[in-house]
């Protein structure tokens, strides 16, 4: 069952196409990151899901439902952080959630619940201005956690954290992953989705590049570190094999990436001009290569406004 | 200017305590104003007691330099404000924020000076008919001592030692007493003081927009407050929320306007338009209505249409309190100008007219003032303000004032259909 199904979704603010055509499919007990620079339309895509703005045009399914009414009951299923935790300073903890709970109808039971969930039932008494930033993001963490919702959607939850804070976001992220909900969340750091998304959605100046399982997008599919004794001679023949793609040198490795993903070939071709690989490997990616090559393609070919 | 002001609300009420200090000082200057008014013979030494008359004036000085003290207290907490927003990274999202920063810092602080040389010159002068070199010298003056006093506390906030403490309290009295002393004895021109203020805005300004540069010092990012009011026992969360959880707050803060103007409206035909003005503006306070909702879509699970009623019911009994107030008011100056029932009825009526108009305007403008709304509010100003003239004229046209009203009932009727097809399809990232 799908939570989200975006299809075509496509926000104008004025001249600018904040979210261009953009189309991704969100599964039950996803983790699931939209990654971006920026200004590249996160927060403008989850806008339009939780529906504080309306498409521009495209449609989505909220819980394979898509009528208005099926969407208005979905939002209730939905917790969300959209801006930066907005409570009363001089309230503690508990009594900014006190009035959270308050518009959605829920009792003290509910709010206790979910101080346990992010671990502040015992710091929940003092004032919200005396909170680390961290615990300000925990508390705002458990207002979108009141009334359990089954979909929670972060926009940039650790946004502003020392490096500690951030862990303890994310742990507490991974922590909800493992009670269920399931998470769409919004970030332009590679290593916090990497680290804590099941999926991963690239998205750049509106358009969405590549998605699907992070292991998928990071899994390098035909760049090869090569090594051979003389470097120089191994570079002008890999750039005169017609299978080439692209070639990079590195101090003591040539990275080639190819066209058809056939290192044997290669090889082949290197040992008939008599140079010997002394080592031909698959070249490991992180999210972080994967990113920076498919934001670069993807700029050649991305519309910006019209 | 929205934000700025804003900003500038904030710095002043940025905490309960401030939020009093403010009132108190409001309420202070008020009561130094009506003395002025009501009692000008008693302080012009023309009484049959010249010296009771001095000491009379004497308190009220007092009194005028206590409300000037308030108001400068309340703020006391805006540079450290100031430092953590201009440390914080909010302001560089927002489009010009390090100049609505120092702007809103200027106008605390030029407001303030602007206020204390009124009273001060007030409290020597009746009459205000051209503004006599008291008033600017303690314009220059004041100017001086809070861009002075606050850089002072900004430091000591960065600081926190008795020694910075003790030698930035030392640093300000005699940074006020001299120069007071040197203008009082006439051996100094206060205008000398706008060189050291302007030199001091400029640092103040430079450290403003060179703040990303110190970050390193920001401890973190400010959380803000936006002044939407403290939750009183017993109000609703969707009111604090929309900020309508206070409505007496709002509705008092009519007054002091009311009173200022008082001094120096002095025809009744004035007051009037004043009146409706601030009628207008209360109810326009809606406006705000379509950015702070956004933070109760998805906790109330209301749809949208849901959501304009909600809101629309806070801010209706929101007016109706300051509704009360103003026809209080407006009952007390009638009575003192001996208005006829037909008058007294007919400016009521439209005073509840004029706030229904800024309430269901304010309501329709979910997305800022645009060509659009600007010219919606102008026409209803203008036709708010001949409604006005109609009821006080010399002979008063109750009838053309009445249809006018009759017109108006039709115009609400349209903000209001407007403002819900408005709601329907709000989109919360414009607003
Ligand atoms: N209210 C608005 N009016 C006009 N343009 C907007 C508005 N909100 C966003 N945009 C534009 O839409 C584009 C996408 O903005 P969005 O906030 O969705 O990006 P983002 O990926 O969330 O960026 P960030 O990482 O900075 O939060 C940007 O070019 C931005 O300038
Ligand atoms: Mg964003």
């Amino acid at each position: 069952m799908s939570v989200i199904e975006t299809s075509n979704l496509t926000k104008r603010f004025g001249k600018t196409l904040a979210v261009d055509d953009v189309s991704l499919k969100v599964e039950r007990g996803h983790v699931y990151g939209i990654l971006g620079p920026n200004g590249s339309g996160k927060t403008t895509t989850i806008g339009m899901i939780v529906g504080i703005i309306r498409p521009t045009s495209g449609t989505f399914r909220l819980f394979d439902g898509d009528t208005p009414q099926d969407l208005h009951e979905a939002r209730r299923r939905i917790g969300g952080t959209l801006e930066q935790p907005n409570f009363y300073p001089f309230l503690t903890g508990r009594e900014n959630l006190k009035i959270v709970a308050g518009i959605k109808g829920l009792g003290k039971r509910e709010i206790e619940t979910a101080l346990a969930v992010v671990n502040m039932s015992d710091r929940a008494h003092k004032e919200f201005k005396t909170f680390s930033l961290g615990m300000k993001q925990r508390l705002a963490l458990a207002a979108a956690m009141l009334g359990d919702p089954e979909l929670l959607i972060l926009d940039e939850p650790t946004n502003s954290l020392d490096p500690e804070g951030m862990v303890e976001i994310r742990e507490l992220i991974l922590k909800l992953a493992g009670l269920g909900k399931t998470i769409v969340l919004a970030s332009h750091l590679l290593v916090e989705v990497e680290r804590i998304c099941s999926h991963v959605a690239i998205i750049k100046n509106g358009r969405l590049l590549k998605h699907g399982t992070v292991a998928e997008i990071t899994r390098g599919d035909s760049s090869y570190s090569v090594h051979a004794g003389d470097l120089n001679s191994l570079q002008t023949a890999i750039e005169n094999y017609p299978g080439t793609q692209h070639t990079h040198r590195h101090t003591d490795r040539i990275i080639v990436e190819l066209k058809d993903n056939d290192p044997a070939a290669l090889n082949r071709y290197l040992a008939q001009r008599g140079i010997y690989l002394s080592e031909l490997s698959e070249q490991e990616r992180s999210l972080e290569d994967a990113f920076m090559e498919v934001a670069f393609t993807g700029e050649s070919n991305s519309r910006q406004g019209s | 200017m929205k934000a700025v002001l804003r900003l500038a609300v904030v710095c002043m009420s940025a905490t309960p305590l401030a939020h009093g200090l403010a009132i108190a000082g409001l309420i202070l200057v008020l009561l130094t104003l009506i003395t002025q008014r009501i009692f000008p013979w008693w302080t012009l030494g023309v009484a049959a007691q010249p010296r009771l008359a001095l000491g009379f004036q004497l308190v009220l000085a007092l009194l005028s330099s206590i409300a000037s003290l308030l108001l400068f207290c309340s703020a006391t907490g805006m540079p450290a404000l100031i430092h953590r927003l201009a440390m914080g990274h909010q302001v560089g999202v927002m489009p010009h924020g390090r100049l609505k920063l120092l702007t809103s810092a200027g106008l605390v602080v030029g407001g303030l000076s602007l206020l204390s040389a009124t009273l001060a010159y007030l409290s020597f002068v009746d009459f205000p008919l051209e503004l006599p070199p008291i008033f600017w010298s303690s314009l220059y003056l004041s100017l001086f001592a809070f861009t002075l006093s606050y850089m002072v506390i900004w430091l000591m906030g960065l600081y926190r030692t008795t020694m910075t403490t003790f030698v930035g309290v030392l640093l300000v009295i005699l940074c006020l007493l001299v120069p007071m002393r040197l203008s009082l004895r006439g051996a100094m021109e206060t205008q000398i003081l706008l060189i050291p203020t302007l030199l001091m805005w400029g640092m103040i300004g430079g450290l403003i927009f060179a703040a990303p540069r110190f970050a390193t010092i920001a401890k973190r990012p400010a959380f803000i407050a936006d002044g939407a009011g403290s939750p009183g026992a017993g109000s609703k969360p969707i009111d604090l929320l929309l900020g309508t959880a206070n409505p007496w707050r709002y509705a008092l803060a009519q007054i002091p306007p009311l009173f200022l103007a008082g001094m120096l409206v002095v025809d009744t035909p004035g007051m009037l338009v004043l009146f409706v003005l601030l009628a207008t503006l209360t109810g326009a306070a809606a406006s705000l209505a379509a950015g702070r909702s956004r933070r109760l879509w998805l906790r109330s699970g209301a749809s949208r249409a849901e959501l304009y009623r909600m809101v629309e019911s806070a801010h209706v009994r929101q007016g109706v309190w300051s509704l009360l107030v103003l026809i209080l008011m407006f009952a007390l100056v009638g009575g003192l100008a001996k208005f006829s029932p037909a008058k007294f009825g007919t400016g009521i009526v439209l005073l509840v007219v004029a706030m229904a108009t800024g309430n269901w305007l304010g309501l329709f403008c979910t997305q800022g003032l645009g060509w659009r709304e600007g010219g919606c509010a102008i026409i209803a100003m203008g036709l708010l303000m001949l409604g006005a003239y109609l009821c006080v004229a010399a002979p008063p046209h109750y009838l053309a004032a009445f249809s006018l009203d009759l017109a108006f009932l039709g115009l609400i009727a349209g903000f209001r259909y407007l403002a819900m097809k408005r709601w329907r399809e709000i989109d919360w990232m414009r607003c």
